[in-house]
């Protein structure tokens, strides 16, 4: 560079501070060598929905670990050995033919990182969080989800230290399917509660 | 606080995007997840702190501008109270990256103290922190009938507008937590009981509700009060 004048750059507001802070945490030696493309990479590879769906197969296939998890499913979920930060303190919510959860945190973002992963886009923006308490009906069909109107709609609102993993109805047509099978059935917005897997309801995805 | 964070229940905040499915679009966001990885390792706040801080942003701009850069007002504010940098230091390296000028090249990593602080993060990624208190006597049981305290209070809550003053029913104890309220503000960690706390959709919404819905919230005992108290009592 052989003049003072640098071209403005076209980095984006978050780009510029999160680079920023960046930058003078490891000038200052806070932060060395590779530890966030690393700790990135757990929460991509290792730790997502694939956990939750494991306890959720396990739950369809063994009635003591169902019963379980419904308990205390902290401990349930430690018998897996899934555990974590923003999942110390886990409560399972099974749905059944006559009620159906869905989770929320209004105020924040909340969600159980150990069973799910990070959440995706929709969950911590304003649209979802503001509506889904009022018109939980109306949300859900969004998501292509329609619940009989017999069937109670529970919205749980993450707003303590309580983390909520849905653990949805097992598709009809699924007796003979092995337990790893059935982990590869469920996926990570039944266990939010915004879908249902299998035909019973107006499922997305399914002819 | 009576903010924009408290979104419950709100009109016109648009449709959900259902397909806006990822949790990261952008390196930056992966990087500011990082960030706040590493500052649960090496920093000493509280996802309460944390949290009070993103609410106190500018309400226009908590709306209108992506989710990690709320992230990123927590963790500059953070960071710099804490020493670990300065507002000047924030300021001037962000005018050096707008202006395109090049960054001071990064010391060279000790990979000791790299493994040290991998193994951390990792640690409090898969055994988390206990943030549960040893039990006390509670006054409230499950099957409670119970009102929601009014908690127009200028510091953090986590008691959400939309219940204020709403009758529900207790469904379930939590267990007892630190209260957010003074957590938030260095004000110790006053545990208390938490319970479910059941509104019915009608209740919270008035006639218009969707029929058959309900909203489960935790509440701190301090949130709520025994709804029979409240009812007129004998004259002696």
């Amino acid at each position: 560079m052989g003049s003072n004048h640098h071209h403005p750059s076209e980095l984006s507001d978050g780009e510029v501070r999160a680079r920023a802070l960046e930058s003078l945490l490891r000038e200052k030696g806070i932060l060395q060598g590779d530890v966030v493309d690393q700790i990135v990479s757990v929460y991509t590879s290792d730790i997502g929905p694939l956990n939750g769906a494991r306890a959720v197969a396990r739950a369809w296939v063994d009635p003591g670990f169902r019963r379980r998890l419904l308990d205390n499913a902290t401990a349930a979920l430690g018998e897996l050995g899934i555990g974590g930060m923003e999942g110390e303190n886990m409560v399972a919510l099974e749905n059944t033919g006559s009620v159906h959860n869905v989770v929320v945190c209004t105020l924040c973002s909340c969600y159980p990182w150990p069973v799910l992963g990070l959440p995706p886009t929709w969950y911590k923006d304003a649209p979802y969080r503001s509506r889904v308490v009022r018109e939980p009906r109306t949300v859900l069909a969004e998501f292509g989800t329609t619940i009989p109107a017999d069937t109670e709609i529970r919205v749980w609102d993450s707003n303590s230290e309580i983390r909520y993993l849905v653990v949805p109805q097992r598709p009809p047509g699924t007796d003979g399917f092995t337990e790893e099978q059935l982990t590869g059935l469920v996926t990570r917005d039944s266990m939010i509660g915004v879908t249902v897997l299998g035909p019973e309801f107006s499922n997305v995805g399914v002819q | 606080m009576i903010g924009v964070h408290d979104l419950g229940g709100m009109h016109h905040l648009g449709p959900v995007a259902t397909g806006d499915d990822e949790a990261f679009h952008e390196d930056w966001e992966r990087l500011t997840f990082g960030l706040q990885m590493l500052g649960a390792a090496v920093g000493d706040w509280t996802a309460d702190e944390y949290r009070h801080l993103i609410e106190l942003m500018p309400p226009a701009e908590y709306l209108q501008t992506p989710y990690f850069t709320h992230w990123l007002t927590a963790l500059e504010a953070l960071y710099s109270s804490r020493g670990f940098v300065t507002r000047e230091e924030i300021r001037t390296r962000q005018e050096a990256l707008r202006n395109g000028a090049p960054l001071p090249p990064p010391p060279a990593a000790d990979s000791q103290v790299a493994e040290h602080l991998i193994s951390t993060m990792r640690r409090i990624a898969f055994e988390g922190g206990g943030v549960r208190r040893p039990e006390v006597p509670s006054s409230f049981s499950v099957g409670d009938r119970v009102r929601a305290k009014t908690l127009a209070v200028p510091g953090h809550t986590r008691a959400p507008r939309y219940i204020w003053g709403r009758t529900g029913t207790v469904v379930s104890y939590s267990g007892v937590y630190s209260l957010p309220d003074t957590v938030a503000h260095h004000r110790g960690e006053n545990p208390e009981p938490v319970f479910g706390v059941r509104f019915d959709g009608q209740e919270l919404w008035g006639p218009d509700a969707e029929p058959g819905t309900s909203v489960t919230v935790d509440l701190w005992e301090s949130y709520m009060e025994p709804l029979g108290l409240l009812q007129t009592e004998p004259t002696s």
